[in-house]
């Protein structure tokens, strides 16, 4: 059988082909449907990616049933059509939705959680996350709120909290999750990133600058009268290279936040057993894939979705490893209730990213 | 019938290998290491089949197994789904899937082309006119308080093409009422803009560039056409049903890779505005037509709006702009 105390490589080992099938039947009767599918496309999508997430010689398996996804779905869509007309007929109406959902979100982070990792299980065990709404209201409000007072200051002591949160109140049976790492672990990866943006400023104005001063100075020796068209041209075209170059970063620095944090929060898990993680994405490969899906999906209209979704997931799981701490096969089962779907629909809907740590 | 299974109890993570032996009588025994269960074949249930996935049955005490293939025990299973079988034959077959995918894609494009203005008319046509009221005082309210100020037309030039503007509106057997409002907007410029329930709104900038109060004429049956046609509720319809589908269709990609999404969006919603605008401008040359009144003022003018009008300037960016290419408008205007 296995040996519990090796390293376990995640691996996933679905292809783009079986995904394709499986993601235009569900967009079809989807739109057939109009919209009603939508549950069922969703529970098919998550039993295939689940089921082919491989650890330890076992797989994970997804059992929510449609018909609960179903009822949040219906709330949902109609809190957002809601959204969509008032806020187009009325403008100004979309302030108050936002400080509405704004109070709601705790509450459907927190349902969202609950009713994904319940409805997660390996090895027919669940998954499950524990309702603290306090809790996430005081950090996703509490603290939320001071990210604008404290002009950023506090954002990294804010993504700390949240993954904390996120991950102390999850646990698999019995067993608990914790994270191991601190807040400072979290200001460093935010400080890299700010000196990434500042040198980067620093390297645009120190190289730039001499280039464009020589260009004017060769023209003016050439004693050729510049034609002003042309100038105007060249120097309307400069200010696009440079937006272009600036959003690139910001993508960039993005995608470093993103992958250094997600490495941070999975090298710091711990299952109680002393089971452990190890993450290793590389930022520049994560980045490759992102940037690369982002034109692959554009050019083929879409059509490519499934393939890009494949790719970035069996790389996620290449990347990751299980570090039992003991037997792998002495977890135990803890009693739970069934959830409703609301909050992880309403989450969908609104295109929020729950979870963060996925 | 015997088959070999991985069997998880559901009580803790422990992995067994197990064997299922199927009896006539109606029966399944489940044998792992020293366990020997007993169950009855009504009561479990088998996962609908996703793809390549492997099988799964499940036992009434929260037990399950997974086993490689189904197809030795299946005579003995629980009927399946015939719907499900068949979804799953779709997805699992190339020739299917590729069947679906062309399929899918007429059924989206006649949505979005057909079934989804459609629709929007129909439900336009139905707004009763006290929302259509409010909803035009309320629209007029955010744009004075954002982009308009207070006309600087001398009072009575603002009466003299309000009178004219409204005589040429009773000539047109309309069944709203109409307002004409005049107001300053450096922000917007030479415009104009109509508003449910009849508001039409003239920049001082368009009676400005105008060089004749017959090009204005034109201006306003095009903006008469808006409102008679209803585009404003019909265009909020159509962007927020096309977002919706949209939205559900790749709702379950993740956040950065959703731009892939917001493209195409973007792109359907200026194509229902280009639409609207040349529906509009089809009713403002009719009305011209009828009246005999030149179409060539309202050209000039167009032509002024459109600082960098360019007679080759067709192409791709025509894709990404929420009126029709001037080009083209000034053709249609020629014609009659």
């Amino acid at each position: 059988m296995i040996e519990d105390n090796n390293h376990q490589n995640f691996s996933f080992n679905g292809t783009a082909g079986a995904f394709f099938g499986i993601w235009i039947v569900n967009i079809l009767l989807t739109i057939l449907t109009l919209g009603i599918y939508t549950p069922w496309a969703k529970v098919r999508t998550n039993r295939y990616f689940y089921g082919h997430t491989n650890v330890a010689g076992s797989t994970f398996d997804y059992l929510a049933s449609p018909i609960t996804i179903l009822k949040g779905y219906l709330i949902a869509v109609a809190i957002f059509i809601l959204y969509t007309v008032v806020s187009a007929l009325a403008p100004g109406s979309e302030i108050i939705f936002f400080i509405l959902l704004m109070i709601a979100l705790p509450f459907i982070i927190v349902r969202a959680m609950a009713f994904r990792l319940r409805n997660t299980a390996y090895r027919n065990l669940r998954f499950r996350f524990d309702r603290q709404y306090g809790q996430a209201a005081w950090i996703y409000l509490g603290i939320g709120i001071l990210i604008p007072l404290t002009l950023g200051l506090i954002l990294p002591y804010f993504a700390y909290r949240t993954n904390k949160f996120l991950i102390t109140n999850a646990g698999y049976g019995k067993s608990r999750f914790s994270l191991q790492c601190g807040a400072g672990d979290f200001y460093k990866i935010y400080l890299i990133a700010l000196g990434i943006l500042i040198g980067a400023g620093i390297i645009v104005a120190v190289v730039m600058m001499p280039v464009m001063k020589t260009v004017m100075e060769q023209a003016a020796q050439s004693g050729v009268e510049p034609d002003p068209a042309a100038m105007g041209a060249a120097m309307a075209g400069l200010p696009g290279l440079i937006y272009f170059l600036v959003l690139l970063l910001y993508f960039g620095v993005f995608i470093y936040i993103r992958t250094a944090i997600a490495n941070l929060v999975w090298n710091n898990i711990t299952l109680d057993g002393g089971h452990r993680f190890e993450s290793s994405l590389k930022l520049g490969r994560m980045a490759w894939i992102i940037f690369s899906n982002m034109v692959v999906i554009l050019l083929s209209l879409g059509l490519m979705i499934p393939w890009a979704r494949v790719r970035m997931v069996r790389y996620r799981m290449n990347t990751l490893v299980l570090i039992p701490g003991g037997d792998l096969d002495t977890f135990i089962r803890e009693k739970t209730e069934e959830e409703s779907a609301l909050g992880e629909e309403m989450g969908d809907v609104f295109d929020m990213d729950i979870g963060g740590i996925g | 019938m015997n088959v070999e299974v991985i069997w998880y109890d559901g009580k803790t993570s422990r992995v067994y290998e197990a064997s299922l032996e199927f009896s006539e009588t109606g029966f399944v025994r489940l044998t792992a290491d020293n366990i020997s269960l007993r169950y009855a074949i009504d009561g479990i249930s088998v996962s609908e089949p996703v793809g390549n996935l492997k099988p799964k049955i499940y036992f009434p005490d929260g037990s399950n197994c997974e086993l490689s293939d189904l197809s030795p025990i299946r005579p003995y299973l629980p009927k399946s789904s015939k719907l499900f079988e068949f979804i799953h034959r779709c997805e699992s077959k190339f020739i299917y899937a590729a069947g679906v995918a062309v399929l899918a894609i007429g059924v989206f494009a006649f949505m979005i082309l057909y079934a989804v203005p459609e629709m929007a008319r129909q439900i336009a046509n139905q707004i009763p006119p006290a929302l259509e009221q409010t909803l035009g005082r309320q629209l007029l309210d955010t744009l004075d308080h954002l982009v308009f100020e207070e006309s600087r037309l001398p009072p009575d030039r603002q009466a003299q093409l309000s009178a004219s503007f409204l005589n040429s509106i009773d000539s047109m057997n309309s069944t709203i009422e109409y307002q004409i409002l005049f107001r300053s907007s450096p922000k917007m410029g030479a415009n104009a803009l109509a508003l449910p329930s009849g508001i039409i709104i003239f920049t001082d900038e368009i009676v400005e560039l105008a060089e004749s109060d017959e090009a204005l004429i034109g201006v306003l049956a095009h903006e008469v056409g808006h409102i008679e046609q209803r585009h404003s509720i019909r265009h909020v319809l159509q962007d927020s049903v096309v977002a919706l589908l949209l939205v559900t269709i790749t709702g379950d990609i993740s956040s950065i890779s959703s731009i892939g999404a917001a493209l195409p969006t973007l792109m359907v919603q200026l194509k229902f505005s280009r639409e609207f605008e040349a529906e509009a401008d089809d009713f403002a040359i009719r009305y011209l037509k009828d009246n005999n009144i030149s179409t060539e003022p309202l050209l000039e003018l167009l032509k002024s709006l459109d600082k960098q009008y360019d007679e080759e300037d067709t192409g791709i960016s025509n894709y990404f702009s929420s009126h029709p290419a001037t080009l083209e408008r000034i053709k249609k205007l020629k014609r009659r």
